[in-house]
């Protein structure tokens, strides 16, 4: 079934703003921080992990195929809103002290490069695309069940607090380190492939893109390192830390539950990050067929 | 391995199995008095459930590009309304990860959660099976009520079990999402009557 333009400009339209509230793209975004600090640690995961894949998932079954005309005609504006959502989200990220927070927008940021790579229009950029949805679901419900694990003990989520974490919960430590890796995509963990991907397709769309996805990578590494220094070494400031006194005592490390849980996010952080290939080869041939609708 | 799966997995009705399997743990669950039996309930259908999604990822014909495991029955025939059902490459992979979410949550949540903990694991198992529902659902009516079916144990999930601003940002977080059903929606009901059937999906 082919629609006539209008039609399909008016329909992309509404079922564009329903999407965008669910990623969140910009300037969609502001429900995303608050309900993430708010939820407990298993909304925050759920949120991050599923729903805000639905609206991806909402482009790639209603938009691109049903209105393919509509989709291209108005990719332009989602790329340029997919880049200040990369940009903007990395550095509000960037100013927060508050964990959950942090990695909210973090999300934000990530789901930018997630739509931008859908409206590109070839393949390595739809690939990319939904691989990153894989693995941001994979990588930030971690970094959520992470901060939800340290937030139980110490009741805090502001970083100022925090110091030496790698000398009293050392396990710990070692997960985040490998899961910010996966964030900030390291070679070797699941984001590297998808975020390359998306950069090649990027390059074959159009290449300025590529120099604000940089952007966005660079203050992607500064946050997620800075984040886990802050928790885990010496706290900005000396020994002694610029904050107040805080929780900066010695707490149990993860039990056998915790290390269960995490275990199974990092898993496909390496799975996804050492053999992309059958992750690549299941979405194939959908993303062939799809691509045949919309490139037209 | 392939002898294994020859056979149609429960009849060719495993999507119905994994989408329905936590909405009605969650009923069952609604009978369950003792908050440490919730929890030890709402992990074992979690883990059922991601069990039962292996055999579809493993047995995932990567050659094809159209709908698989595919249930499909008239529903409602006046409007037009069936029970379809199917995954292709876009969607599996999103239930896999759905279920995989699914019980790490009921591990996430297991001490962190001290207060009304059988409604909270409800609340995980709802909200599992909508999810589920909407990755696999592929006629309009059933897609749009596993969308919003979804919103409710949110909504509950962070206004309920939240921290100190809860009312506030679930609230917000109500509305955001609320807007965008009625959009969905209105768009819905334009396609649906602008032909093409009543299928989300279109080969």
């Amino acid at each position: 079934m082919h629609y006539a333009f209008p039609f399909q400009a008016f329909v992309f339209v509404l079922f564009f703003i329903v999407f965008a509230i669910k990623v969140p793209m910009f300037p969609f975004h502001t429900w995303l921080p608050d309900a993430h600090v708010e939820a407990p640690t298993a909304g925050s995961i759920i949120l991050a992990g599923v729903l805000l894949k639905m609206g991806t998932y909402g482009f790639l079954r209603f938009s691109l195929p049903m209105f393919p005309e509509a989709s291209r005609f108005f990719s332009t504006p989602i790329i340029i809103l997919s880049v200040i959502a990369i940009i903007y989200g990395a550095f509000l990220a960037y100013a927060q002290d508050d964990m959950k927070r942090l990695v909210a927008y973090s999300s934000i940021s990530h789901m930018g490069y997630i739509t931008l790579a859908l409206f590109l229009f070839n393949k390595r950029g739809i690939e990319g695309g939904m691989l990153q949805m894989f693995n941001h679901g994979i990588t930030t419900s971690a970094l959520f069940l992470c901060v939800g694990i340290i937030y139980e003990r110490t009741h805090t989520r502001d970083l100022r607090r925090y110091g030496w974490a790698a000398k009293y919960v050392p396990f710990y430590a070692f997960f985040l380190f490998i899961l910010t890796l996966a964030s900030v995509g390291f070679p070797t963990t699941n984001g590297f492939m998808g975020e390359l991907l998306v950069l090649l397709g990027a390059y074959e769309n159009y290449r300025p893109l590529v120099f604000f996805l940089a952007i966005g990578i660079l203050t992607g590494v500064a946050y997620m390192v800075w984040m886990f220094l802050r928790l885990s070494f010496v706290p900005l400031g000396g020994p002694s830390g610029g904050g107040e006194e805080g929780p900066r005592h010695k707490v149990w490390d993860l039990n056998f539950r915790e290390t269960v849980a995490v275990l199974a996010f990092i898993a496909f952080v390496f799975l996804v990050g050492l053999r992309p290939a059958p992750f690549l080869a299941i979405m194939n041939e959908s993303v062939n067929h799809l691509l045949s609708r919309v490139a037209g | 391995m392939e002898d294994i799966f020859a056979v149609p997995l429960f009849g060719g009705h495993i999507l119905s199995v994994i989408t329905f399997l936590p909405i009605i743990g969650a009923f069952v669950l609604l009978f369950l008095k003792n908050e440490r039996a919730a929890r030890w309930f709402a992990l074992s259908v979690t883990v059922i459930d991601f069990i039962l999604v292996i055999p579809v990822v493993c047995t995932f014909d990567v050659t094809a590009h159209g709908m698989q495991f595919v249930e499909r029955y008239s529903w409602i025939p006046s409007f037009n309304i069936q029970y379809y059902l199917g995954v292709d490459g876009i969607s599996v992979l999103f239930v896999f990860l759905t279920a995989l979410v699914g019980w790490v949550c009921v591990l996430a949540s297991w001490t962190a959660i001290e207060k009304k903990v059988r409604e909270f694991m409800v609340s995980l198992l709802v909200i599992q099976g909508a999810m589920l529902g909407v990755f696999v659902d592929l006629d309009f009516f059933l897609f749009y009520m596993f969308w919003e079916a979804m919103l409710i144990p949110m909504y509950l999930i962070i206004g309920v079990w939240g921290g100190p601003r809860r009312i506030y940002s679930a609230l917000k977080f109500f509305l955001y999402t609320l807007a965008g059903s009625v959009l969905l929606l209105v768009g819905i009901i334009a396609v649906y009557f602008k032909g093409g059937g009543p299928s989300i999906y279109r080969p």
